[in-house]
């Protein structure tokens, strides 16, 4: 592969491949380090890169790898940028207080806690829309476990969801209560 | 999208069962609008899941990245013709042998033994002259050499007694020190003990 095709073919993935990295490591800095250690594990495969069927599922592995590694050897929590949204609310109704923006955090947060290999399946089906073969060859499962992970994970969300609403309102209604 | 559709598809999305075609039309439904409030948490979670979708990394990437590619092919082009060149430097002896023994194989090879005697009587009786004339030779060598053993013979002479010198080492042992002076040195030893102790105290 001459450095022609090699952008031609893994430069697009780069987006892909920094928010599959984002989720895991939920720091932007430490997710573009990833993407530029996935180029250059990429890089030093040389020809064997040819050899695979799908050179995005190849370099989705490599990021997926090297960031549940850096995950691994991460020392405290507190060296991601993981700010859970507030459940402590003002006395406004649900709706206003928690704009998009934030129940989007929320529904991000459910995902990013999820364990693997949910949460990879999850985020490479529903954000990247990433068909079925190329989520096994990455997560390395069948493409009917995929399916049966992918299903469960979706309802775990919900459910969780679900669960942080109900808890979101029951605090509103105590807080309410105590300010009466 | 009706309602009756969307809960269907709903459905579907949960069992992960949808289509990528089917995923695309709940995406748009969620994103175009209200929903009724039964399906307001399907809705934050997907708009959740579009917003991922736009993150987008810092604009430096992309160059970063391409001058990632191009020093690593900048630097492997390199390396392939310098070795290209190192490795037509060293076959160039190897070349040089290998004809130099082919070379030597074909003009042997192309030198044919001629016949001196074209009967083989004659060319027997020639090589056992020409033997016996070597074998006479030899013996003629070899008698100028006898004097030599007449060196040797000492030398075996010499061994004779050392071999007598090496028996008397293996005669048993026997001690010249009777028990008795032993133990005087012995109190000798532990005389000077005490008084070392003494010393001590």
């Amino acid at each position: 592969m001459d450095a022609g095709t090699f952008k031609e073919t893994f430069l697009p993935l780069s987006d892909r491949l920094y928010r599959l990295a984002l989720r895991f490591l939920r720091n932007r800095e430490e997710a573009e380090d990833v993407v530029q250690e996935t180029f250059l594990k990429l890089l030093k495969m040389g020809d064997k890169v040819d050899g695979y069927k799908s050179p995005a599922a190849l370099a989705m592995t490599l990021t997926r790898n090297t960031a549940l590694d850096r995950l691994r050897t991460r020392h405290t929590v507190s060296e991601g940028e993981v700010t859970l949204p507030e459940s402590t609310v003002p006395d406004d109704p649900p709706d206003v207080w928690l704009d998009r923006k934030e129940k989007a955090g929320r529904v991000r947060a459910i995902i990013d806690a999820l364990q693997e290999p949910g949460r990879t399946v999850i985020h490479m089906r529903d954000v990247e829309g990433c068909d079925f073969d190329e989520i096994a060859a990455v997560t390395d499962m069948t493409v009917n476990n995929v399916r049966v992970v992918l299903s469960r994970t979706r309802k775990k969300v919900k459910e969780t969801l679900l669960k942080e609403i109900n808890h979101g309102q029951g605090n509103n209604e105590k807080t309410a209560e105590e300010i009466l | 999208m009706d309602r009756e559709t969307t809960k269907r598809l709903l459905k579907k999305y949960y069992e992960g069962s949808t289509s990528a075609e089917e995923e695309r039309l709940l995406q748009e439904y969620f994103g175009s609008g209200e929903v009724p409030p039964e399906l307001e948490p399907d809705r934050e979670l997907f708009a959740a899941l579009a917003e991922e979708g736009s993150e987008k990394p810092s604009a430096s990437l992309q160059g970063q990245l391409e001058d990632l590619i191009d020093a690593h092919y900048a630097v492997t082009t390199e390396r392939k013709t310098l070795s290209l060149r190192t490795r037509a430097l060293r076959a160039i002896p190897l070349a040089a042998s290998l004809i130099l023994v082919l070379a030597t194989y074909f003009f042997l090879l192309s030198r044919k033994p001629h016949d001196t005697y074209s009967d083989p009587q004659t060319a027997y009786l020639e090589a056992k002259k020409a033997l016996l004339l070597v074998s006479r030779n030899f013996n003629k060598g070899t008698r100028s050499m006898a004097y030599l053993r007449e060196i040797s013979l000492p030398a075996t002479e010499i061994n004779k007694v050392q071999r007598t010198v090496g028996k008397l080492n293996d005669l048993p042992y026997i001690d010249l020190m009777p028990a008795g002076t032993k133990n005087n040195g012995d109190l000798g030893k532990t005389g000077e003990k005490n008084t070392e102790k003494n010393k001590n105290k």
